[in-house]
């Protein structure tokens, strides 16, 4: 390779590309590295003092929570697997659907909502029955004391008759010692 | 010589024939001689870093160079440095890659310089350059002994345009206008005994003087020697027709240090230094260019590796920096990570419990609501009211109802907000929508209302 051929304007630009690659190359090579890790180390460093205030927090309002859990804790019921927890969930509410001489027209199980320390079952039933059975069941539903809530109902009314047309989206709060 | 450590930018230097060596600089500010009694003292010197010195400057004999002076149209000297390129193949008879020049400006004139052009060859060049070679000393700077010479000597008188320098070998004179170096004129084996050796200085500067005239009232002599040998020279040119004043410079007033060594020697390198940033002589370097060229790659080399390094130094202290910074982060991830594990299991424990209970209240938050839903529309709805659909849908922030419904006037659907506002749950509701559908008889309205429960 002749260097010597080149014009002046060719050489500074020669010299300035490989200034320009060289740095490149030893910013990515050597600096970089640190650059990142610096940056993971960083976020690394503000998680744990996130997690270290948010734990302090914790253990400052220990004794609150324990109480309000003490108070709470009764309502949990306890299975094994999330499936049977759905089967008594679901036999529990059928048992409810009969003794209010409501007619399921069908009950479908809706992937349940899984937290790290509970599990959330979701059930949709459509039932038809008189409107007065329909507000006992609902006045039933909320007086359970169980974790049991109404996410969502649409009642719509039959013609000229007091029978209706109901659909229920029930949730209910449950804890699994395997998820 | 002390053993004190010397460092400076510029220096002047001279290789005197005994194979003494004498240095002339400023030393922190202050002029100084440095006497070497020999070359490998110097070079011990130079070698232990007791002298530092960036550049040198060195003047060379008079005898070695031509001089030509040639007018040139031009009042800069700068361009008539550029102009004398092309009249040197007129002026000698040599090849231009053979000779360095240099010139420096005579006589100014209107658009007209009068310039001075010392033309030395390369071969007489490199023998003077050859022994300051040999000791480690590349001058950067080389100009012609007189004017070394007369550099010093205006410095001790600059108003007097006729300078002589005089010692028992030789004698100097110089012819200056406007502090331009006008002629030049060196006598060998002066002898203060020899009559026709007067006669002849004397004539020598009566000439001089004549021409001054011509440019200045000024014909003022000053006469620089050793102090042994001048006290006659006034009486002696006097006797031999020189009338102008003749003014005795003492030793100690322009060489107050110590001068062992020759006084001719010391002037030279005096002058030398002076003359560097001197923009008369700027264009007077006789330094060939090939040297030249080679400082200049050296020092384009020198600065390529300072530069380099410079970055290198730069880029580990970046690098230092952040590992330094990513050393100092796990140190302190390691110190909250300690201060983590003790109260861990029992934060633990504590978030595990708050979620459960933060979940379970909320599943419990819609208490009767729904109940007291239907109790109020039961309660507050007018009786010619319908209600055909409901929606309900249970939200963290509110629960949000849509119904849907018949009446048989318009006036009754878009009122019925106003008596269902008696209920503290559905104080919110407003109707959306209202059609009115005519049938046998009469007509149908039906509407659509929505509202947001009041409670939460």
């Amino acid at each position: 390779m002749n260097l010597n051929g080149l014009n002046q304007r060719e050489k500074i630009l020669g010299i300035a590309t490989a200034i320009f690659i060289v740095a490149i190359l030893l910013f990515t090579g050597i600096l970089e590295p640190q650059v990142k890790r610096h940056r993971n180390l960083q976020k690394e460093l503000n998680d744990l003092q996130v997690r270290y205030t948010k734990m302090q927090a914790d253990v400052k309002m220990r004794d609150r929570i324990n109480h309000a859990y003490d108070q709470v804790q009764h309502l949990l019921e306890n299975a094994e697997t999330e499936q049977q927890q759905t089967s008594i969930f679901t036999r529990e509410l059928s048992d409810i659907y009969s003794s209010q001489n409501l007619k399921v027209k069908s009950v479908k199980i809706l992937p349940s909502l899984k937290e790290k320390h509970y599990i959330k079952l979701t059930v949709k039933a459509d039932l038809r029955g008189n409107v007065q059975f329909f507000i006992k069941l609902i006045e039933h539903l909320e007086q359970l004391n169980k974790p049991i809530q109404i996410e969502s109902f649409e009642l719509r009314a039959m013609e000229s008759t007091d029978i209706v047309q109901i659909s229920l989206l029930i949730t209910k709060i449950v804890k699994t010692t395997k998820v | 010589m002390a053993s004190k450590r010397i460092k400076t930018d510029w220096a002047s230097i001279r290789i005197i024939p005994g194979k003494e060596v004498l240095v002339y600089s400023h030393f922190q500010g202050k002029p100084k001689f440095l006497n070497y009694d020999d070359i490998e003292s110097f070079q011990e010197s130079l070698k232990r870093k007791q002298l530092s010195v960036n550049r040198w400057i060195l003047s060379i004999p008079n005898n070695i160079c031509i001089s030509k002076t040639l007018d040139l149209p031009t009042n800069t000297l700068s361009e008539a440095a550029q102009m004398v390129e092309f009249e040197l193949m007129s002026l000698v008879p040599i090849k231009p890659k053979d000779f360095v020049y240099g010139c420096t400006i005579l006589k100014q004139q209107k658009h007209l310089l009068e310039v001075l052009v010392y033309i030395v060859r390369n071969d007489l060049l490199d023998q003077i350059l050859e022994p300051y070679h040999k000791i480690g000393v590349y001058p950067r700077t080389i100009i012609p002994d007189s004017v070394a010479l007369y550099s010093c000597l205006e410095n001790i008188d600059p108003i007097s345009p006729i300078l002589l320098y005089i010692d028992k070998a030789q004698c100097h004179i110089f012819s200056s206008i406007k502090n331009n170096l006008r002629t030049y004129n060196r006598l060998d084996k002066i002898d203060i005994h020899d009559d026709s050796c007067i006669e002849h200085l004397a004539n020598s500067i009566i000439n001089l003087t004549d021409e001054s005239k011509a440019f200045s009232d000024n014909t003022s002599i000053t006469l620089v020697s050793k102090d042994e040998y001048k006290k006659n020279w006034p009486l002696l040119l006097k006797a031999k027709g020189v009338k102008s004043l003749i003014t005795i410079k003492k030793q100690a007033e322009f060489l107050p240090e110590n001068t062992l060594s020759s006084l001719y020697e010391k002037l030279l390198i005096k002058g030398a230094f002076n003359s560097i940033n001197d923009h008369r002589y700027e264009h007077l370097n006789l330094l060939p260019s090939k040297n030249l060229n080679q400082i200049k790659r050296k020092q384009k080399i020198k600065n390529i590796l300072l530069t380099g390094s410079l970055s290198i130094l730069v880029l580990f202290l970046l690098w230092a920096n952040f590992v330094l910074s990513n050393w100092r982060i796990i140190r302190t991830c390691r110190k909250v990570q300690g201060q983590i594990a003790p109260i861990e299991h029992i934060a633990k424990d504590v978030e595990h419990k708050k979620q459960l209970v933060r979940a379970l209240q909320n599943q419990l938050s819609t208490g009767h609501e729904i109940t007291r839903t239907f109790q109020d529309f039961y309660q507050f709805s007018p009786k010619a009211i319908t209600i055909s659909n409901l929606q309900y849908k249970f939200k963290t922030d509110y629960s949000h109802i849509t119904i849907k419904g018949q009446t048989d006037s318009l006036s009754q659907a878009l009122d019925y907000s106003e008596p269902i506002k008696e209920s503290k749950l559905l104080k919110r509701m407003q109707i959306t929508n209202v059609q009115q559908t005519p049938t046998p008889g009469g007509s149908i309205v039906e509407f659509k209302a929505e509202c947001l429960l009041q409670d939460k």
